[in-house]
């Protein structure tokens, strides 16, 4: 928790450095009034040093010793964050009904649910309700993919 | 359709899809999809890139011209076949109806005589209003105050407030406000006079070289089939003089009719985008 | 007097059969369209569009303002059973909302959102019929240096939402404050912070961050937990599902003062619904006595922007119908709609077309009444989706996310953007940094910096101008008033953690 507490303020320090910098570029002051760079310097400013005071804290103060995330459940969690991230990759390849269909079954079943009948229900009627609501209904063009 | 939901740019896609389909011009009917984003880059990316495709066309407005000029877009015109032009929509300069201010002689006066201290209201620094007020300026050698907006709606909001001194708005969207009588119209930047608004002077006729047509049309990608674009020109002419694109269209939002085939839009295109980049240039926005 | 024989006359027209088919039809939609995430009343109206040419203007705009208030119930189911914000304007529903209804109390959420939303559309309709023109010169005072300190006042509010850690809640607002800056920059044409995108050149969509931040965040740390653990502890028998008179004595003020709120917010063209609601929840959580509940379920926290975000919507109305002038997205598109049926809304709208202006306020009592039973009715169906299986409500909410965000614009990007915040807000939860700064600052730091220097255009530079206007000079000198007992509490707390901090924790 700690250690985690601490990248993450370095991360955020790293960042405002990031913000000051691009702040830079873009002029403070134009015309005698405030120009496009005046507020990200100020919000620049302002991370870095509540990123600092933040890292200082982690280590003046005691904190629990508990891990970040449950080990248990890290397998759950990036399986999740994986599949969900290829569904979206491949929505236009695959369009999006057809590709929605292969997550839901593949999801819920991932997450412990493992009663074929109701994934193949899943697998029909959740793309086809949200086919005919977006697409049908109103009128969104969802990706087709290679099959159109 | 490069813009978001009821934008100038949404009222004339959804015109052009309803007139297209009352009157049967064409075999299908033809489906809007907004595109929002960057100022049109979004969508005209998007459009760009269907290249060969006779089932896309996108409308145009001055972010068409703007958005790659400032260096915010990967395409520009050049990506483009036109179709054809449609109507121009102009600009009224306006002031709030109780303001001291009656004409634009007593408004080159009073700016002429304290500079920077008359303000104006627009919608963003590299808007068809800072464009017009640009052009304003330099042929009255007067120096106003811009104060940019987020929307027309904004902008007329601080007309009314007296927030701002003058304000620019197209004619369709003051209209209410000036017949309401909440804000008076000093001059239109049109060849003619508007014939709504007969009693409202154009700015040449004052001596000032100010006309501004904002030019709204059609375009498709590049590689489209001659006769994909000669089949949509016609049809988008066709639709032009009909009825009910006359009254429902272009009467209602005070527009002037300039229809165009594929060719003289074009030139329109080219001519439209040097204009732009002149002022781009002379106001230091680009390089 | 003329006001209510105005008013009688509406009725008339409001309480023909078309006309209370055209208001159902207006609330059914706008509900739906506020339970689907990403999908917006704007939208809903275009969808409804086609299908109203040739109808009577009256009977068209009685549908499109249903669309706009209904969305603003539908928008609270979703934020409250999958903390999936269906409407901008819902997120501060979320904060509270979703915690009620884990301890099994989505019913009493739903109910008192639903009653709320009716009290403040009803009160907003009365005073829109009686007080419009009243109002609407008010808020044409409201100029750049008004909505500065008005922001100013909306900032300092915010500070009392930092939750645990007032240093982490100061991060959290820094990041929404640069996430506000990121595109094309107004005043100057010039892009910051795109990275290259070119999505990014017209900003960071509230939409997509507020889902990621809730929505995706909600599910990942609910797959973390244990397998089996019961999703909701809850008691769904009937007599759990309505909020008892204590829950009604909790909210009764934070109805009134989210309804003015609301009101006034939504009547300034700048602002809009979900800048109502922020401030409608910083303010009840400033005023309670117990600000400690905010957060963890306080029934005042969804009644406030709940009632707040209902009473924009009808006061957005008010600058289209009396002056002319669209604040927002939806009603530019009404406004589209009114001229293609030839009807112009503008100062003559109330003398040329008197049946028009009072049949739709007429009809917004109805609409408010047919919502207020509908929600209230359908309460147990809605909870039941809190019945799910686990697995099969969590592969729903990402789907519905998904597919939701990606109907916004019609673009993927959005997409990703959501999923990236999705894990950010995944690791806030975790770090014990709360994510309401940031969406607030995400909306409300837009509007601030931009007043900032449009004033500052106004004046030539000088801050002067935020004091000599009497409205500004008010504004910021309560936002000062706001600040004493915070920083009184501060410096006490600041002692306390001293001694505190000499006690090692375990």
């Amino acid at each position: 928790m700690r250690t985690a507490d601490a990248i993450i303020s370095l991360l955020l320090l790293g960042f405002s450095i990031y913000v000051i910098v691009g702040a830079l570029h873009l002029s403070y002051m134009r015309g005698g009034v405030p120009g496009p760079g005046f507020a990200p310097l100020w919000i620049g400013l302002g991370l870095g040093i509540a990123s600092a005071a933040n890292l200082i804290r982690t280590w003046t103060t005691l904190s629990p010793k508990v891990s970040l995330v449950e080990p248990s459940a890290i397998p759950r969690l990036v399986g999740l964050a994986v599949m969900t991230v290829l569904w979206v990759a491949v929505i236009p390849l695959l369009g999006m009904v057809p590709s929605l269909a292969l997550f839901m079954a593949g999801i819920v079943w991932m997450l412990g649910m493992r009663r074929w009948p109701i994934l193949f229900l899943l697998m029909i009627l959740v793309p086809l309700g949200f086919y005919l609501v977006f697409e049908r209904w109103l009128g969104v063009p969802l990706p087709r993919g290679v099959f159109r | 359709m490069p813009f978001g939901v009821g934008g100038g740019s949404d009222i004339l896609a959804r015109n052009i899809a309803k007139v297209i389909q009352e009157e049967k011009l064409l075999p299908q009917p033809l489906v809007v999809v907004n595109k929002p984003g960057g100022s049109g880059a979004v969508g005209y990316s998007y459009v760009a890139s269907k290249r060969g495709d006779p089932y896309v066309i996108a409308t145009v407005s001055s972010s068409f011209w703007t958005t790659p000029l400032l260096g915010q877009s990967p395409v520009n015109y050049q990506h483009f076949t036109p179709v054809a032009g449609l109507v121009y929509d102009t600009y009224l300069l306006l002031v709030n109806q109780n303001s001291a201010i009656k004409s634009l002689r007593d408004l080159v006066e009073v700016a002429k005589r304290s500079p920077k201290l008359v303000t104006v209201g627009g919608t963003g620094a590299t808007s068809d209003d800072a464009v017009v007020t640009y052009i304003f300026q330099k042929e009255t050698g007067i120096q106003l105050n811009l104060i940019p907006f987020r929307s027309g709606g904004e902008v007329m909001t601080a007309l009314l407030g007296r927030q701002v001194t003058i304000a620019w708005a197209n004619p369709g969207e003051a209209i209410g406000q000036i017949e309401g009588k909440l804000a008076r119209p000093l001059a239109v930047a049109a060849e003619k006079r508007l014939r709504q608004l007969p009693e409202v002077p154009t700015f040449k006729e004052l001596g000032i070289n100010l006309v501004f047509r904002q030019l709204r049309g059609v375009v498709m990608p590049l590689d489209v089939p001659r006769d994909a674009v000669k089949i949509m020109e016609t049809a988008l002419l066709k639709m032009a003089k009909s009825k009910s694109w006359q009254q429902n269209y272009v009467d209602r939002n005070m527009l002037v009719p300039a229809p165009m085939g594929s060719e003289e839009f074009g030139k329109a295109i080219v001519a439209i985008n040097e204009m732009y980049k002149k002022v781009f240039t002379e106001l230091g926005v680009i390089k | 007097m003329e006001i209510l024989s105005g008013l009688a006359q509406g009725f008339a027209v409001a309480f023909t059969p078309a006309n209370i088919l055209f208001a159902l039809v207006g609330v059914t939609v706008g509900q739906l369209i506020g339970v689907l995430p990403g999908i917006g009343p704007p939208a809903g109206v275009a969808l409804l569009l086609p299908l109203t040419f040739g109808m009577d203007p009256t009977s068209a705009m009685i549908m499109f303002a249903g669309i706009y208030y209904g969305a603003m119930y539908g928008g609270t189911i979703t934020s409250v059973l999958i903390n999936v914000p269906g409407e901008a304007s819902s997120v501060m529903t979320t904060l509270d909302g979703y915690q009620l209804a884990l301890q099994g109390r989505a019913g009493a959420a739903l109910g008192i959102a639903a009653i709320g939303s009716f009290i403040a559309g009803i009160s907003s309709v009365i005073l829109f019929s009686f007080f419009a023109w009243w109002l609407v010169r008010a808020a044409l005072h409201f100029g750049p240096p008004e909505y500065f300190a008005l922001m100013v006042l909306a900032f300092t509010l915010v500070i009392g939402l930092t939750g645990r850690s007032p240093l982490k809640g100061f991060i959290s607002l820094l990041l929404g404050l640069f996430l506000s800056i990121v595109g094309v920059d107004i005043l100057t044409g010039l892009p910051r912070f795109t990275f290259g995108q070119l999505k990014l050149l017209s900003g960071v969509e509230f939409v997509p961050v507020a889902m990621g931040l809730f929505g995706i965040a909600e599910v990942l740390s609910s797959v973390e937990e244990k397998e089996e653990a019961e999703f909701v502890k809850a008691d769904l028998r009937l007599r759990n599902l309505f909020p008892t008179i204590q829950d009604w004595v909790m909210s009764r003020w934070a109805i009134l003062r989210g309804t003015l709120i609301g009101f006034f917010v939504g009547i300034l063209p700048g602002a809009g619904a979900t800048t109502a609601s922020m401030i409608s929840y910083a303010v009840e959580k400033r005023l309670s006595q117990t600000p400690e509940r905010f957060g963890r379920g306080a029934i005042e926290g969804v009644a406030g922007p709940e009632s707040s975000n209902n009473a924009a919507a009808v006061g957005a109305l008010i600058p289209l119908i009396t002056l002319g002038i669209p604040g927002s997205a939806t009603t530019a598109v009404m406004m589209g709609a009114l001229l293609m049926y030839g009807l112009r809304p503008g100062p003559l709208l109330f003398q040329q077309n008197p049946q028009f202006v009072w049949g739709l306020i007429a009809s917004m009592f109805l609409g408010n009444l047919l919502l207020l039973a509908m929600n209230t009715m359908f309460i147990p169906a809605f909870t039941s989706v809190l019945r799910l299986p686990r697995a099969i409500l969590n592969a729903f909410v990402i789907a519905f996310s998904v597919v939701g965000v990606y109907s916004i614009d019609n673009s993927l990007f959005d997409v990703w953007l959501m999923l990236f915040f999705g894990l950010v807000g995944f690791f806030m939860k975790k770090l014990e940094y709360p994510a309401a700064p940031l969406l607030l600052a995400l909306v409300l730091g837009e509007i601030l910096e931009m007043s900032l220097r449009q004033s500052l255009l106004m004046s030539q530079g000088s801050p002067l101008i935020f004091l000599t206007r009497p409205i500004s000079a008010s504004l910021l000198a309560l936002s000062l008033v706001t600040l004493f007992p915070l920083l009184y509490r501060g410096v006490k707390g600041l002692s306390l953690a001293r001694k505190a901090s000499m006690i090692p924790r375990t």
